[in-house]
């Protein structure tokens, strides 16, 4: 065993680096290209990583994609690079694209949304490429974007709430699962802001559309359902409680057990844009 | 053959006995000159002499015991101990193989955990060792009909083939689990070579291809919802947390 980690780490050590790899495979598929290296040297200086070069390298020259268009590829990657926002969102989608045999000049455009997407998405985290968790609430935030929310609702969501990165990951979604319910998107805003000063959303809250969507077929318009469940949530009811008729009494509360903002804490450490009132997190009942 | 060594004559006799055996040349060392054997019986015949002129003098009746005694006891402080056990020199034998392995293995550690080698491609890596929770989403698809099915998405880097569903029934429905990450993902089944959209999933958006990809989130502290889950949705995609067995999504 020993033997064999020192095999390993030699040839880390004393092997070729990973983008040298990546300069030598571009020019086993692509020897006729000059230009190409000038793409790759140009990503690797923006901190492409070369694991995600090397893999779409291949993908395109299996699927015989021409070097311009994979320099195009590797164009986009660069660019997001240089624009603070992480590359692997924009290689998934050229290996998404390259799967679905998808025609490279459709890949490029799809590529040119995601890169306005994302850019919308990172005024409104503010989150660069280098954080985790950060980088996490951006690809959600993008995704919400992509699922139809507009990025001014997204915006000021979270300049009101000041929310954590785990709760920017969850909120989002529940911003964009409302859209799916028909909620326009200041009635939604409006719901998941009371729904994340009420400690909600520190994780994935599936009762919050399941409540919303089994209130929807008792009649109530969405106008309506939204007033209600804000006024409920900001009285100190659970979720399960704002939309029954009596609305009960803040008291039922403790009988209310299982169901309700999570209590298990798991704050994620990187915070975004502030930090959030004191009491309203920790996901206690409200 | 034991001696008293508090004996005198004990002490006498052993040493003349010494004499005897060295002179008939059955105590000799192996190896041992004449010259050397010479010193060896002088200094033998001056420890006889020495105990031959040596006051005669009463030993304790306990001096034995006594000296086994504290040698017993260790009358030494823990830390004393230890500087000995520390310092005490030894003789050590190296392989040469064995030590460049070993100095290997570490090195190779020390890069494993400073660098992360055989990070996975295309996965926020900051992330995942920062969270280490990871998640079992089990996927399942029903038709009768399919001969291949299997499940491609951000997850495996759209791979088609990577990920297969198998139909252990044979009736048509089919099942897999794929290990992630926190984060959030897209999908599509691949059937027969035929990409087909789980409409069973909670979360849709389109491709950008003119398809629509299934998005599955896992978030970091999802343990509990997906136990919620689990009673309200009859989704065909189901996840637990790695080694539990929980049931939902």
């Amino acid at each position: 065993m020993a033997l064999v980690f020192l095999l390993l780490f030699a040839g880390k050590a004393f092997g070729e680096d990973d983008w040298s790899r990546v300069y030598r495979e571009n020019q086993a598929a692509y020897p006729k290209d000059a230009d190409l290296k000038e793409a790759l040297t140009q990503a690797e200086g923006a901190g492409t990583p070369a694991e995600e070069v090397s893999i779409i390298l291949a993908r395109s020259a299996s699927a015989s994609v021409s070097a311009q268009d994979f320099g195009a590829f590797i164009g986009h990657l660069t660019t997001a690079r240089r624009a603070g926002l992480p590359s692997n969102p924009f290689a998934e989608k050229i290996l998404e694209g390259l799967a679905k045999n998808v025609p490279p000049h459709l890949i490029l455009s799809a590529l040119d949304s995601q890169l306005e997407v994302y850019g919308e998405a990172k005024a409104i985290v503010g989150a660069t490429s280098g954080g985790g968790l950060g980088e996490e609430a951006l690809d959600s935030v993008a995704l919400a974007i992509q699922r139809g929310v507009s990025p001014k609702a997204l915006r000021e969501l979270y300049h009101d709430v000041s929310p954590g990165a785990e709760v920017i990951f969850h909120s989002a979604q529940a911003m964009a699962d409302l859209k799916d319910l028909g909620f326009s998107d200041y009635q939604g805003r409006r719901m998941v802001e009371a729904a994340v000063n009420a400690g909600y959303f520190t994780h994935e809250e599936p009762l919050f559309t399941a409540v919303i969507s089994k209130a929807q077929k008792s009649g109530l318009s969405n106008h309506d359902l939204a007033d209600k469940l804000e006024a409920g949530l900001r009285q100190g009811y659970p979720l399960s409680k704002v939309f029954q008729p009596s609305n009960g009494s803040p008291s039922l509360r403790k009988r209310n057990t299982g169901i309700g903002p999570g209590t298990s804490g798991g704050m994620p450490s990187g915070r975004i844009g502030g930090t959030a009132s004191p009491g309203r997190r920790g996901g206690g009942r409200r | 053959m034991g001696y008293d060594w508090t004996d005198q004559d004990a002490v006498i006799e052993a040493v003349e006995g010494g004499l005897r055996e060295t002179g008939r040349g059955k105590a000799g060392v192996e190896g041992m000159d004449s010259a050397e054997e010479e010193r060896r019986l002088g200094d033998l015949r001056r420890i006889a002499d020495l105990a031959r002129k040596a006051p005669d003098r009463e030993v304790p009746s306990n001096f034995t015991a006594g000296v086994m005694e504290r040698i017993g006891r260790g009358d030494r402080s823990w830390r004393a101990a230890f500087w000995v056990f520390l310092s005490r020199p030894r003789h050590i034998r190296v392989n040469l193989l064995h030590l460049l392995s070993g100095t290997g293995a570490l090195a190779f550690l020390i890069l494993f955990l400073v660098t992360g080698v055989d990070r996975p491609i295309l996965k926020n890596t900051a992330s995942l060792q920062e969270t280490k929770k990871e998640y079992v989403v089990r996927f399942s698809y029903f038709d009768p009909e399919a001969r291949h099915v299997y499940v491609s998405g951000s997850f495996n880097n759209w791979r088609k083939d990577q990920s297969p569903l198998v139909d252990p029934s044979g009736r048509g429905l089919w099942i897999g689990a794929v290990v992630m990450k926190p984060g959030s993902y897209e999908y599509m089944f691949v059937v027969d070579g035929r990409w087909v959209t789980d409409e069973y999933a909670l979360r849709h958006k389109e491709d950008g291809f003119g398809r629509k990809n299934a998005v599955l989130t896992l978030g970091i502290d999802d343990e509990k919802a997906i136990k919620k889950s689990s009673l309200l949705h009859g989704s065909g995609l189901l996840a637990s947390l790695r080694g539990k067995s929980v049931w939902g999504r």
